[in-house]
């Protein structure tokens, strides 16, 4: 008995083992740096970029966009950490007015051969080797829009597939309701609301060439209000089932969610860390992503029930798969070990491995004191509950609950 | 009973002064309703000196930016451009008409084709072709010449160009001649737009198209949740109405393929359709039936929709008559308006209010509906919220029939509507003979209505 409580607090303070056993490895400076770095030393276009309206973090550095009120173009240039900023790349509408240059012309004036032509309305542009000739304006080739990973599909066909099933299961089997899960959804829907503006700063694939930023951006709210209401819907329609928190699977989800972060570090993790409402997103998001994953899991469970008692196992098989492949195999990581906690528990471990990532990944990726302070400030702030509540349980009283 | 008759009254007027509209857009219709025959495509060709073959094939192409972009430079003189009409002939060689313009003619090569002309007597070799084919040729300026040989035949190409009157301020028109020997082979007028009006329409069309995909993410969520209601009834034995659910999905799934429409599209629609009738049709009360009222609505909807252009440039907006120009056979576009109405209607006016309708009220399921519905086939406009605004008024007419009358009568109240109006930018489409069809239906059913009450 004491020792199994000597190795649950073990596990509980394992992230903070692994964190200070980890290399040294290059993090990511605050975008403010790379603006600066952008606008001052990137190589000139010959036009104005406009504003900045959003920022990606990649692997080795930021990329940042920028889009005038217009609308006609949006620049963007990848600024790396330990390196000159790079060439920007431009995407102008189609209509705009510029020449049209014949191959002879853009290989003198590139250096290299034309590899092809896109004929606009308003003039040509041309493919050089790693360049694009956008009317006479030489630029780098600009970004891939849209994910277009395999293995993103596959996760998110794959968690969509389970949601559905668990909102099935939901309805069909119905349990009895509790107040505390759908007042926590409620309560993060609203706050996520606050999250909205600074969050348009994430969603670069939106402020597209021809359409001008502040029609981005309505539509970008309107998206946020139709996923936050069918969130807050969902509240009601499938209700979560969870019975009063216990201590060990919240523990053990925080902790699980730390590792996974550290271990992961993806760059998105990063670019959140640099937005405004970031608070809001480490608060409130987690309760949202641990609903939606905890329905998963229902659904897990649902489809999974042939299996009989050699589900878990098979849980247990597809989460370590799905980590082993990638960065969006974690989605399916998460759900299988939410399906592995007792479901009616299910709903605390899923909030809580939600709650840990973003700061894990944050003290692994991160490389400015802000998003780092919010990150211990948040982590300890939990350890602290934790620690009591494990105090007051052991003391054998009646611990301070969520549960409704 | 008086108030049935005052109602009836009301809409006859409506009808009248629907059918007086339609009247007075008969102007602005692109192509008469004798339609494009490929015959005035053959007599072109042999005004220029070519016999060609038969008929292969005869389309219409746009471009939609340019066509709009000429209607919002032109919205003050309203002098709307036609699409092109291309006929390709058996054996090579098309010929393009916009209206009674040749805009172009290809020709195969023949196996002599004469004596060379030399580069610097091209513009008067030239002469007697634009004569035959460029009523205006007088207007065009010669701006450069091109030579190359070719196989031991010499081609020469000349481009002409001109700006000013007739054309809109800013706008330029470009024709390209082509010429092997001292036969024409080729010859393509091409409206160079002033790139303000163009860049407006495009940007506008972008931004809509943004919208509507918003709008497609909205539907897609609601269809799921019309999924797991349809489910947990299964679960519960709930009966259900699925022969008719799978009869009208199947005619939405038809419907789509006839109009063209991807797999995506036609799954997408038809699966909307089948959960919305599951889900309306065996959980919901069914309102009074009102079949009668689709075709005197339908034709009042399509009035307005064709009255919110004219509203908005008479206060100095621009918003275009109709939507993007249907190139279809007339069969294709009838396709069109019942994909949209038996996709549509189910889910706008029935499966969505039925799943708001508990958190916002009736009414605002109805208008959110409509502004889902305006969403879905955006037009670019001038300022960008009048496209939309006038399609959610009509929309919300469409909700008023389905709270009413039912979502079976707002379908047919739909397929009446969508006839009449993608019939007006459809050149295929008898829109002169169908309009006073659906006129008299609407007034007739009205007539008949009167003399019940």
């Amino acid at each position: 008995m004491a020792v199994a409580k000597v190795l649950k607090g073990f596990l509980v303070f394992l992230p903070l083992v692994v964190a200070s056993a980890l290399p040294e490895r290059e993090r990511a400076v605050p975008p403010e740096v790379a603006v600066r770095r952008a606008e001052t030393q990137a190589p000139s276009l010959g036009l104005l970029w406009g504003k900045l309206r959003a920022f990606a973090r990649e692997r080795d550095g930021w990329r940042l966009f920028y889009q005038p009120s217009h609308g006609a173009w949006v620049v963007s240039v990848k600024v790396r950490d330990l390196h000159a900023p790079e060439l920007p790349s431009l995407e102008a509408a189609s209509w705009l007015a510029g020449p049209r240059l014949s191959a002879a012309v853009v290989r003198r004036f590139s250096g290299n051969e034309p590899l092809g032509l896109i004929e606009g309305w308003g003039r040509r542009d041309w493919w050089v080797e790693g360049r694009v000739m956008v009317g006479a304006l030489l630029a780098s080739t600009p970004p891939e829009r849209g994910l277009s990973g395999a293995d993103f599909w596959w996760a998110l066909s794959l968690v969509v597939g389970f949601t559905l099933a668990g909102a099935a299961a939901r309805r069909m089997r119905p349990q009895p309701r509790v107040s505390a899960p759908r007042r926590l959804l409620l309560g993060a829907c609203a706050l996520l609301v606050f999250a909205v503006p600074g969050a348009s700063r994430l969603a670069w694939a939106m402020f597209a060439p021809g359409v001008r930023p502040f029609v981005s951006l309505m539509v970008f709210q309107g998206l946020a209000t139709v996923v936050l209401g069918a969130l807050a819907t969902a509240a009601f329609a499938v209700p979560a089932f969870a019975e009063k928190a216990r201590w060990w699977p919240v523990a053990l989800g925080f902790s699980v969610g730390w590792l996974l972060g550290l271990s992961s570090a993806p760059p998105w993790a990063a670019a959140v860390a640099a937005v405004p409402s970031r608070w809001f997103l480490l608060v409130a998001g987690p309760v949202a992503l641990g609903f939606l994953t905890d329905l998963a899991a229902a659904g897990w469970r649902l489809l999974a029930s042939p299996f009989g008692r050699w589900s878990p196992l098979v849980a247990g098989l597809v989460g370590v798969a799905g980590l082993a492949t990638g960065q969006w195999g974690l989605l399916g990581g998460a759900v299988m070990a939410t399906a592995l906690c007792p479901s009616a528990q299910g709903f605390w471990f899923a909030v809580a491995l939600a709650a840990g990532f973003l700061p894990g990944a944050w003290w692994a990726s991160v490389g400015w004191w802000g998003p780092l302070r919010d990150a211990l400030g948040f982590s300890a702030a939990v350890w602290a509950v934790l620690g009591v509540w494990a105090f007051r349980e052991a003391r054998g009283h009646v611990g301070a609950t969520i549960a409704g | 009973m008086r108030g049935s008759r005052v109602l009836v009254v009301v809409g006859l007027v409506l009808v009248a002064a629907s059918g007086f509209l339609f009247h007075r857009l008969e102007r602005r219709r692109w192509v008469g309703d004798q339609g494009g025959e490929a015959a005035p495509a053959v007599a072109a060709a042999r005004a220029l000196g070519f016999e060609p073959g038969p008929p292969a094939s005869r389309v219409y192409e746009g471009p939609m930016g340019i066509l709009w972009a000429w209607d919002l430079a032109t919205r003050d003189s309203g002098t709307p451009l036609p699409p092109v009409m291309v006929v390709r002939f058996l054996g090579g060689g098309e010929v393009g008409l916009r209206g009674e313009v040749l805009v172009r003619f290809r020709r195969p090569l023949p196996t002599a084709p004469g004596r060379t002309v030399p580069a610097t007597l091209l513009p008067d070799a030239l002469v007697p072709f634009l004569q035959r084919a460029v009523p205006d040729a007088a207007s065009f300026t010669l701006e450069q010449v091109a030579s190359r040989v070719e196989a031991g035949v010499t081609w020469h190409r000349a481009i002409l160009g001109r700006g000013g009157a007739p054309l809109p301020e800013g706008w330029r028109e470009r024709l390209e001649v082509e010429v092997a020997g001292s036969t024409v082979i080729s010859a393509r007028r091409t409206l160079i737009p002033d790139p303000d009006p163009l860049g407006v329409v495009l940007a506008r069309v972008a931004e809509l198209g943004q919208g509507r995909w918003l709008v497609l993410f909205a539907l897609g969520v609601g269809v799921l949740s019309l999924f797991l209601a349809v489910a947990e009834s299964f679960w519960f034995r709930v009966r259900l109405p699925w022969f008719s659910a799978l009869v009208l999905a199947s005619t939405c799934a038809l419907l789509g393929w006839g109009a063209g429409h991807g797999t995506s599209i036609l799954l997408f629609w038809s699966g909307a359709a089948l959960f919305s009738v599951l889900v309306v049709g065996g959980l919901a009360q069914a309102p009074e039936r009102g079949a009668w009222l689709a075709a005197p609505a339908g034709v009042v909807l399509a009035a307005v929709s064709f009255l919110v252009p004219v509203i908005v440039r008479a206060l100095g907006g621009w918003v275009p008559f109709g939507g993007p120009v249907l190139t279809e056979p007339w069969l294709g576009v009838a396709a069109e308006a019942g994909f949209r109405a038996v996709g549509e209607e189910p889910l706008l006016r029935g499966g969505i209010p039925w799943l708001v309708r508990p958190f916002l009220g009736s009414t605002a399921a109805y208008v959110l509906a409509a502004v889902a519905g305006a969403l879905l086939h955006p037009v670019p406009a001038v300022p960008l919220p009048a496209g939309v605004m006038g399609e959610v008024v009509a929309q919300s007419g469409l909700g008023w029939v389905a709270a009413r009358y039912g979502w079976s009568c707002a379908v047919q109240t739909r397929m009446v509507w969508e006839l009449v109006r993608l019939g007006f930018v459809a050149p295929d489409f008898p829109w002169g003979r169908v309009w006073p069809l659906a006129l008299l239906s609407g007034g007739g059913i009205l007539l008949w209505r009167w003399r019940r009450s």
